[in-house]
């Protein structure tokens, strides 16, 4: 019996310092994250049916990449965490010869910080979210008809937070 | 403040024990006679004062750790040992997402109890023990990212430097290990715990990453687990007069 307890400490030592170096530091793919806003676009003649976008190209405006959507009428995009407002560019049909149309959206909220775990660290939500459409000079070459917030909270990614009509 | 309460009452019931088991020992002496076939030896009674060597250790190879712990043990009876442990650590949670220093101290107090029948003259243990540990900390969440997937923006790293101080926390710990006479009064150990915290100060929109004396803490469990290795220095305050005897 003591030997046994000794071979007992002894694999109790050996699989504590195996279990040690497997720390659950590791941020799993399913815990949620900092939401983007859900964006879904609507015929601006017949507002009950969505409408699919064309080369909608979206770029914020001091970012020098842009992220392309095509044949979808609900898109995804990131707000910026450090910042209570983010800008963005909204270029439909960018790939015709015309370059297509352009639009400015100003997004504004407040973000609030959620502790999620010590892996992942903390996520951010928006609240108080508004969305403006810039006025821009050459009016012939804006495309929106209407935006209109659905959800002033931004926590997740399953509801859509605004719809576009164009 | 509260602490240096505690630390008084465990020296003085330290203490307070060599007093009562001096007084018991006056009648005991001189009631063995010797018999043939017998063996007599001397069985050591004293106060066990340890250093965890492991923490000594971590402390030089891990920049994100500095710690101190002694150990005292008072042997009450033949097998049962009278123990506790009181440290000092300070850890640092230094990854991706979060980085978080803890800082505090903590105490345990309990019992060992030997298992282990010793071959004659000879002072080694293998030993269970319980503990109750408690500790006051305070945490510091230096700086943590703002988790996204996306990659669209540049990572949001907030250094936030917010502190979280006067948090305790107590768990009980069960602990097992062995301890060898190596020579003279010395002894070299070796012992591994396993603890369940009972209860642990709430921060609001943030967590216990790290509790001295406990270490590391899970996100979705209370139990824990550490080791310790020692080198102890046993002060005999008195001996006891044992027989064995001999097979002819």
């Amino acid at each position: 019996m003591k030997k046994g307890l000794v071979y007992g400490i002894i694999s109790a030592f050996v699989a504590l310092s195996i279990y040690s170096c497997e720390r659950d530091d590791i941020c799993a793919e399913a815990i949620v994250t900092t939401p983007k806003l859900v964006i879904e676009f609507f015929d601006a003649n017949n507002p009950g049916n969505s409408k699919n976008v064309n080369s909608l190209l979206v770029r914020e405006i001091e970012n020098d990449t842009a992220i392309l959507f095509n044949s979808t009428s609900t898109i995804a995009i990131p707000l910026k965490t450090d910042a209570i407002e983010t800008k963005y560019i909204f270029n439909i049909n960018s790939q015709s010869e015309s370059g297509g149309l352009i639009d400015t959206l100003n997004f504004s909220y407040a973000t609030v910080e959620t502790y999620l775990n010590r892996a992942c660290g903390f996520k951010a939500d928006f609240i108080d979210f508004r969305a403006r459409k810039e006025s821009i000079e050459l009016d012939e070459m804006n495309w929106i008809r209407d935006i209109q917030v659905r959800e002033t909270a931004i926590d997740n990614e399953s509801e859509t937070h605004l719809y576009l009509f164009y | 403040m509260n602490l240096k309460l505690t630390y008084t009452y465990f020296i003085s019931s330290i203490l307070l024990c060599f007093g009562m088991q001096s007084f018991a020992q006056e009648n005991s002496t001189d009631e063995y006679e010797q018999v043939s076939d017998s063996i007599f030896f001397k069985d050591k009674y004293g106060l066990n004062i340890g250093l965890d060597l492991s923490r000594i250790g971590q402390s030089f190879w891990d920049l994100d750790y500095q710690g101190l712990e002694i150990s005292a043990d008072y042997r009450y009876s033949e097998n049962l040992y009278i123990a506790g442990e009181l440290g000092n650590e300070t850890s640092t949670f230094n990854e991706e997402n979060i980085i978080n220093e803890t800082d505090g101290s903590y105490i345990k107090l309990g019992v060992n109890y030997n298992v282990y029948d010793n071959w004659i003259g000879m002072q080694n243990l293998i030993y269970v023990g319980i503990r109750y540990g408690f500790a006051s900390y305070s945490q510091n969440l230096q700086s943590y990212r703002i988790y996204t997937t996306d990659d669209y923006f540049p990572s949001d790293i907030r250094d936030v430097d917010v502190s979280f101080s006067n948090l305790t926390a107590s768990w009980i710990e069960l602990q097992a290990g062995l301890r060898v006479n190596i020579f003279d009064n010395f002894y070299l150990g070796a012992h591994i715990q396993l603890k369940n915290m009972i209860s642990v100060s709430e921060i609001n929109n943030f967590d216990n990453l790290y509790v001295p004396g406990f270490r590391r803490t899970f996100d979705n469990s209370s139990i824990g687990a550490g080791w310790g290795y020692s080198i102890s220095y046993l002060i005999p305050i008195y001996s006891k007069t044992k027989t064995q005897a001999v097979d002819n």
